[in-house]
């Protein structure tokens, strides 16, 4: 089997490098690799495409690339074969020189089994290397293009940690595991499907076409995909959907972060959303708008921070933005959003720092207590509650005094 | 598990309800199911399926919904509001007769098959034919398992509306309508497909309605649904790092956790352990390795089956094995609360993976001791950790074997 696989990479190589052979893919400018691309998804209408007749520009000879590519689908059974001479001609090309290739090691069923408990493990480990050996041993390549139908498919069940996690994994498929029309093809399968799915998940089809744009700035489909016919015709709204995304401002780093920032971020960059939400919940006075971005954090176990950094913003600012603040807060902890437990964590370490709150705001302490008298009065802290004892003063203001 | 105070016996209320209603009105616990009179065969279910002692909604909900009341549940997932619903459906079906008795809304086709195992295990000793209504499967199947008859449907609420609508499904014998982290629902966009699933109900249908938050959305609903309706609030215990310590062992390349670990087990041989790898890839390899150095250790394996894992998991709890070695996924829904020593022999990369291995729920209270090895690469991951749950993990001293 491994001469299937070799072969695959083969392939992949070939293709690659058909217009610049002497280029490595891992260092092309952009330029380059979208004529790559073209020849790596040009095998498409050769091959398994389906229905992609005549989509990439036929002024390039591809030919080769074409019959080469269109074995690797070989063994699929939606393989749409047009039997052409070239890829009749490469298959016995390669029995001869190699061992005989049966196709596909495993069944679609079995593979689409192994497949489900390396996603769902992915899901968990975030471990993108294991993934992609877990499936090349799979040596199943034709049905490589179901990572992207069941990866983005198990994702619309979850949330937008997960959802990132498949389209980190996307980008880096490419080109080993996956190609550009390994993609594409995925994400015609999942259109086929669509309307099913929405009847499980309303709001399949926007996710898609964030998956998609997401598929486009990560360049490892061409935009050029989008406005192919046959594609269209598949994707319709999806794919519309995601031109739009497409030709927003700034799009690429707006791309990046498309799952928002429930997307598995690093504690420093939460903090930055956080930040975000507080300052605009300030000027918007907007309570449940600012429920939902605390929600869409996705981070319940750090809402401790929320409450430093909601306390801690309204300080320095006036009385009616401390009520306001405070009416969030009482907000939050009542609709369940942030729990007792994180509100007098948020607490306890807010009478940790004010040692060095009050550097800047001399009349934090007498805030402070205001605060946790509110919060008392509205249920996040119990009634009992005790803050830590603050540490003494010195050492902090020392600090700061080094600091400025 | 605390459990909100009531202020009244009276489950009735004339008063509409605003967002200050998510008071419990009921507060009648039964403690064990002998004495919650259910019939002989799903008592059997229940034992056989390893449930000792009812859970704290288990306790609350289960009689008022078996006697025919409406019921709100707050509650969250890992409370065992699955059993709740599904111990309830099964007392009241009648499995001689082949109509669908009892249905079930849930926001996603994942949850919806895990009810759907959940009612199964649980209704094993009973003749009992259950339907997840979900994708994936031919709509020509679906209709015809449903047309054949079956006693409870599980679904998320756009599939059982497509299956009504194409008349496969027939709601007027339906006496208990379940509605499954209804909050969730709603917010992925259901609101419609489950009014249009209420218009097909029998108008005198009970409502069962669990749902983790109750924002103003869910409210209309019970409002709208259920004119008396018990209520039931059950706060879930945090996951906590508190009273834990956590220790971090440098090991500056990979190879070398191997020795570090068998220098240390020695030290996990006095209590217990459990040995945390990131996939089941290394699992299998850790295993392997200590097996071959003799050292005793019990470790879960990728393909075993939900049974294998089980006895594994009575032997561990037994004390017969000592060590055992496991995945994140490998050990989901396991109860290793009564472990003390933790090694996370892979860092987690998941900040929610790190409290799920390490972390105690605050009612066992109990100390515990994690020991993470860190390589220069998980440094990061480290400090992110550290920060997000505002907690210290300290150089390991020599003495460890003291602390456990």
């Amino acid at each position: 089997m491994s001469s299937l696989a070799t072969q695959g990479e083969m392939n992949g190589h070939k293709v690659k490098s058909h217009p610049a052979p002497e280029s490595r893919v891992g260092d092309e400018g952009t330029s380059k690799r979208n004529i790559t691309r073209k020849g790596g998804v040009k095998g498409k209408n050769g091959g398994g495409g389906g229905g992609q007749k005549g989509r990439w520009d036929p002024t390039e000879d591809g030919s080769e690339a074409q019959a080469r590519d269109g074995i690797a689908d070989k063994g699929d059974p939606n393989y749409d074969s047009e039997a052409d001479e070239h890829d009749n001609n490469y298959v016995l090309h390669s029995y001869r020189s190699q061992r005989r290739v049966p196709g596909p090691l495993h069944t679609l069923p079995e593979f689409k089994r192994h497949l489900k408990t390396i996603i769902e493990e992915y899901f968990l480990s975030e471990d993108i290397s294991e993934v992609l050996r877990s499936v090349k041993e799979l040596k199943s390549p034709a049905y490589h293009y179901e990572i992207v139908k069941r990866g983005i498919n198990m994702s619309i069940d979850a949330k937008d940690h997960e959802r990132e996690l498949v389209s980190k994994l996307l980008s880096d498929a490419y080109p080993d595991i996956l190609s550009s029309r390994e993609v594409c093809k995925g994400f015609e399968r999942l259109f086929e499907m669509i309307d099913d799915i929405q009847l499980d998940a309303p709001n399949a089809r926007t996710l898609v076409a964030s998956f998609l744009a997401r598929a486009v700035a990560d360049e490892i489909i061409p935009p050029s995909v989008l406005r192919n016919a046959a594609f269209l015709s598949l994707g319709g709204e999806i794919v519309k959907g995601a031109r739009r995304l497409l030709s927003r401002d700034h799009v690429l780093s707006r791309l990046e972060h498309v799952w928002g920032p429930g997307d598995g971020r690093p504690v420093e960059e939460l903090k930055v959303a956080i930040d975000q939400l507080l300052v605009e919940y300030l000027l918007s006075r907007q309570q449940d708008e600012a429920a939902a971005c605390v929600k869409e954090l996705d981070c319940s176990l750090f809402h401790h921070e929320i409450v430093k950094r909601a306390v801690k913003a309204a300080l320095d600012k006036t009385d009616d933005d401390r009520t306001a603040m405070s009416s969030l807060l009482a907000y939050l902890n009542k609709n369940e959003v942030i729990s007792d437990e994180q509100s007098k964590k948020g607490f306890d370490r807010l009478h940790e720092i004010l040692p060095d709150l009050v550097l800047d705001t001399p009349a934090a302490p007498s805030l402070l207590t205001k605060f946790t008298q509110q919060a008392i009065s509205d249920g996040c802290l119990p009634a009992d509650y005790k803050p830590p004892p603050t540490p003494s003063p010195s050492p902090a203001a020392e600090n700061g005094k080094q600091g400025a | 598990m605390h459990i909100y105070a009531c202020d009244e016996g009276a489950p009735a209320q004339d008063k509409p309800l605003t967002d200050d209603d998510i008071e419990t009105n009921w507060d009648e616990c039964i403690e064990t199911f002998d004495a919650m009179e259910l019939r002989e065969e799903l008592l059997r279910g229940i034992y056989a399926y390893g449930f000792e002692k009812p859970s704290a909604i288990q306790q609350r909900a289960v009689k008022p919904i078996l006697m025919g009341k409406d019921c709100i549940a707050q509650a969250q997932s890992g409370t065992g509001k699955t059993a709740t619903f599904a111990v309830s459906i099964l007392q009241k079906i009648d499995v001689a007769a082949a109509d669908c008795q009892a249905l079930v809304l849930a926001p996603t086709r994942e949850l919806a098959q895990q009810i759907v195992k959940v009612v199964r295990a649980l209704g094993d000793f009973m003749q009992l034919q259950v339907h997840a209504c979900v994708g994936g499967t031919a709509v020509r199947d679906d209709i015809r398992t449903l047309q054949n008859g079956v006693h409870i449907v599980v679904g998320t609420p756009g599939r059982v509306y497509d299956m009504i609508s194409r008349g496969a499904l027939r709601l007027d014998r339906v006496g208990l309508f379940v509605l499954d982290e209804a909050d969730e629902m709603l917010s992925r966009g259901f609101k419609d497909q489950i009014y249009d699933v209420f218009q097909y109900l029998p108008e005198r249908v009970q409502v069962a309605l669990f749902s983790a938050t109750m924002p103003l959305d869910v409210l209309e609903v019970t409002n709208r649904f259920m004119p008396e309706p018990v209520r039931i609030l059950v706060k879930k215990d945090e996951l906590t790092l508190e009273g834990i310590k956590q220790f971090y062992i440098a090991v500056d390349r990979e190879e070398w956790k191997l020795d570090t670990l068998c220098d240390l087990y020695e030290t996990l041989t006095i209590t217990q352990a459990i040995i945390y790898c990131n996939t089941r890839r290394r699992v299998d390899w850790l295993s392997e390795k200590m097996q071959e150095r003799d050292f005793t250790i019990s470790c879960m394996h990728g393909d075993m089956g939900q049974g294998e894992r089980d006895v594994i998991m009575r032997e561990f709890r037994s004390g017969s094995s000592r060590v055992l070695i496991t995945t994140d996924l490998l050990a989901r829904g396991i109860d290793v609360q009564q472990v003390s020593l933790v090694i996370n022999y892979d860092l987690p990369t998941n900040r929610e993976n790190y409290i799920h291995r390490i972390g105690r729920s605050g009612r066992f209270g109990r100390k515990g001791v994690a020991i993470n090895f860190v390589t220069q690469g998980d440094v990061r991951y480290l400090r992110d950790i550290e920060e997000f749950y505002t907690t210290q993990v300290e150089e390991m001293p020599m003495n460890v074997a003291d602390l456990i």
